[in-house]
């Protein structure tokens, strides 16, 4: 071996030696932060599926459903607020901020005008139940799992997947709030979210519930269809797709002498139930056509 | 024979295929919500007797076939055809607008539907309240009423959701113990995602349902397009149509009538009238209600036959010289004939133009004035001639003579010319011709009856309805 081989082989060793380091250091970067990169994606993975009803709802009102519309934005902003509180507890139990407003720091904290927004969303009872279970207070998180699983929208053997969030570091965390409140911030620039006073409550997310409760408040009082609207309308802002819904709002308004009312959620109502029989009877007698 | 039936059957069906279609265009334009103007309306223009038909006409008129005119255009700038509104409309049907009921409507739904019901919500009548709700809703609440959120709540509550959330505790437990514990999530990454994907469909219901709702909102949507399309343009055409108003139009209008002239019947006079006012001032767009200002011909025409060929008729009605000849008439010993020698011709016309103004008030009350700035009439009558042969007769002497009136006229008023043309004398012992050439002419003035419903008579413009 001659004095230009030597100089060869030695830079050719040289340069093998950085590439093995590289290699090194990049399977030393990827052993320490596998597991977590798993935990960041399943969390993603749940704000990608929860934006898409916010794309839904733009979709809606581009069609002009402004019911179906308030429905999926509802439905994404009680998703989406119910993960980013559920965040602002971790932080702030991990010891961030001086109090829980501080990491709220303006945005809804408070779990039932969260879950108002849409009670058919199951997750504010489940993050709700995450928090709990992060304090060690296991009675009330099981009370919560459990309002959140009777929701048939509540898929326990997906949905469990959540619980990595009471695993994230503070690092993750304020990553995942980052995303989050730039959703919060997009799905509340379109929607205004009204304010109900419509209790709480597990089985509100059931339209054939809250019908039920409807009944139940016209046999106490026959008279009472304010009452008996306020659960059909609950049970619309639910299932804004059952013409059955429409068809208890439309009656009681009818019965208030409220005719215009009535005339808007039947023409609602047939527009996305248009086989609907009822519906269809009461637009033929509101068109005159029938006259029994 | 074979060749001849395929001819014809092919015949039919292209008659079947072209002639629906044409049924079925310029039907399904809704233009419910467009309020026309009837494009004109028909007036009446009154003096004396006679009348003259004109009408109020929109210089833009806003009428169907001018709307249909938008129609066309619309559909062809946005690339449509009527079937195409046809088939959104049946999307959309069913789904009418409340905006589009009157109050009136309202009151008349509202009576229909508690007709309808054969309910009338009153105090101690739930069951029949309840059995309308369920006679129009397609699903049936839980049939026990009154326990029905107690009962759901217990029935919910199964052992398996108090199985899962207990393994949710034991769970959230591990994870505080074991970070790894996440592993096993992380390994069904992939069953996540596609749940996360499927979520949104689960709420979307059928894919079917969501398939007739998105094409019903896109016809929505297309009529919409479509509507607000044609409501810009017809918008824009109203404003122009508004802008430009009305005109009160008589276009060669005509009336005629049979008029008697120096006492000689059946001579027919016509008259036309052409007339433009324009509206200059209307206290709302739109409105035929207003100030109106213009101008106006209005010219009449004779035919004068049976005054020119009954000339001796006529003649005893001018002036002196009739009022001479029936004198003559009337005197026992004279005995007179008088005879049309020579028709000739007459020829009268005239012509009144001037300015004139008008004022529609909100009854539809019109006051019109006309200011007559030019009146000429044209009257040429001349070649006519009446021929008076007469005698008298006194004991054993007979006088005769002839006289020859021409009857003639460059104005209103007419001359006569007369003179002799023979005289004599006979008796039985002979006769005497003197030879005499005497003329006169005397002017008989005119006959007014002939302007009658012009001269000195109120002018009117009324509403051909009133």
């Amino acid at each position: 071996m001659n004095n230009n081989e030597k100089l060869a082989y030695k830079r050719l060793r040289r340069i093998l030696g950085v590439i093995v380091l590289w290699v090194i250091l990049v399977i030393t970067s990827c052993g320490c932060t596998g597991g977590q990169t798993g935990a960041i994606k399943i969390t993603e993975a749940y704000i990608d599926g929860f934006t898409k009803f916010y794309e839904l709802g733009n979709e809606y009102t581009d069609q002009g459903l402004q019911i179906q519309a308030q429905y999926a934005y509802g439905w994404s902003a009680a998703s989406i607020s119910a993960m980013r509180y559920c965040v602002d507890c971790l932080l702030y139990l991990g010891g961030e901020g001086d109090t829980l407003e501080d990491v709220v720091d303006g945005r809804l904290g408070n779990w039932d005008e969260i879950a108002a927004m849409n009670y058919a969303s199951p997750y504010p009872y489940y993050f709700e139940g995450l928090i709990c279970s992060y304090q060690a207070k296991d009675e009330d998180a099981r009370r919560y799992y459990e309002k959140a699983l009777i929701n048939p929208a509540f898929s326990p053997e997906n949905d469990e997947a959540l619980m990595v969030l009471i695993t994230m570091p503070t690092n993750e965390l304020k990553s995942v709030k980052k995303k989050l409140t730039e959703l919060e911030d997009k799905i509340y620039e379109v929607y205004k979210p009204e304010r109900t006073n419509y209790p709480r409550h597990e089985l509100n997310y059931s339209d054939k519930y809250l019908r039920t409760l409807a009944r139940e408040s016209l046999v106490a009082d026959e008279s009472n269809y304010r009452t008996a609207l306020w659960h059909y309308e609950a049970a619309l802002a639910v299932n804004p797709f059952e013409g059955d819904n429409f068809v208890g709002c439309a009656l009681m308004h009818l019965y208030m002498d409220e005719i215009d009312k009535a005339l808007f959620y039947v023409n609602e109502g047939l527009f996305v139930d248009p086989d609907h029989e009822g519906l269809n009877r009461i637009a033929t007698i509101l068109n005159g056509e029938e006259s029994k | 024979m074979m060749r001849k039936l395929c001819c014809l059957f092919l015949v039919v069906v292209m008659l079947i295929c072209i002639s629906p279609s044409r049924s079925l265009a310029s039907s399904h334009i809704d233009l419910s919500r467009i309020k026309f103007s009837s494009g004109s309306e028909p007036l009446v223009f009154k003096f004396g007797d006679l009348s003259m038909d004109g009408e109020i006409r929109q210089v833009y008129p806003f009428t169907k076939a001018e709307i249909d005119k938008l129609v066309k255009e619309t559909l062809k700038s946005m690339g449509l055809t009527e079937l195409d509104i046809m088939e959104a409309n049946k999307k959309v049907e069913r789904a009418k607008r409340a905006s589009e009921f009157t109050s009136d409507d309202l009151q008349r739904v509202k009576d229909n539907f508690i007709k309808s019901l054969k309910v009338v919500p009153q105090a101690g009548e739930v069951a029949d309240i309840l059995k309308v709700i369920d006679q129009y809703m397609s699903s049936s609440s839980w049939d026990d009423i009154g326990t029905a959120s107690a009962d759901l709540l217990d029935k919910s509550m199964t052992d398996w959701v108090k199985d899962t959330a207990s393994g949710f505790i034991d769970k959230a437990g591990e994870l505080g113990k074991n970070v790894n514990k996440t592993k096993d999530w992380t390994d069904r990454l992939t069953a996540i995602f596609d749940f996360c994907d499927m979520m949104i469909e689960e709420h979307a219901r059928t894919k079917q349902k969501w398939k007739d709702i998105a094409d019903g909102a896109n016809a929505k949507r297309l009529l919409n397009k479509f509507y607000q399309a044609l409501q810009k343009k017809i918008d824009a055409y109203k404003y122009e149509s508004d802008r430009m108003g009305w005109n009160i139009v008589f276009d060669n209008a005509m009336e005629g009538r049979n008029f008697t002239f120096f006492g000689v019947d059946s001579n027919y006079q016509t008259w036309y009238l052409d007339m433009l006012l324009k509206q200059k001032e209307t206290n709302e767009y739109g409105s035929v209600a207003g100030y109106y200002e213009g101008e106006f011909t209005i010219r009449a025409e004779h035919e004068m036959s049976n005054f020119t060929s009954r000339a001796h008729e006529a003649i005893r009605n001018m002036g002196e010289v009739g009022a001479a000849i029936k004198q003559i008439e009337k005197m026992p010993q004279y005995k007179v004939t008088l005879t049309t020698s020579s028709s000739g011709s007459a020829y009268i016309s005239r012509s009144i133009s001037g300015t004139c103004e008008a004022t529609i008030d909100e009854s539809g009350d019109i006051t019109l004035s006309m200011n007559e700035t030019n009146d000429e009439t044209m009257v040429i009558i001349s070649g006519m001639s009446v021929d008076m042969d007469y005698s008298t007769n006194s004991i054993g002497v007979k006088g005769v003579g002839k006289l020859t009136f021409k009857i003639s006229a460059q104005e209103e008023d007419i001359a006569i010319e007369c003179s002799i043309g023979k005289i004599g004398v006979i008796t039985p012992k002979g006769s005497w011709f003197p030879s005499l050439n005497a003329s006169g002419t005397d002017n008989v003035g005119w006959d007014h009856e002939i302007w009658k419903h012009w001269d000195g008579t109120e002018k009117k413009l009324e509403h051909a309805g009133r």
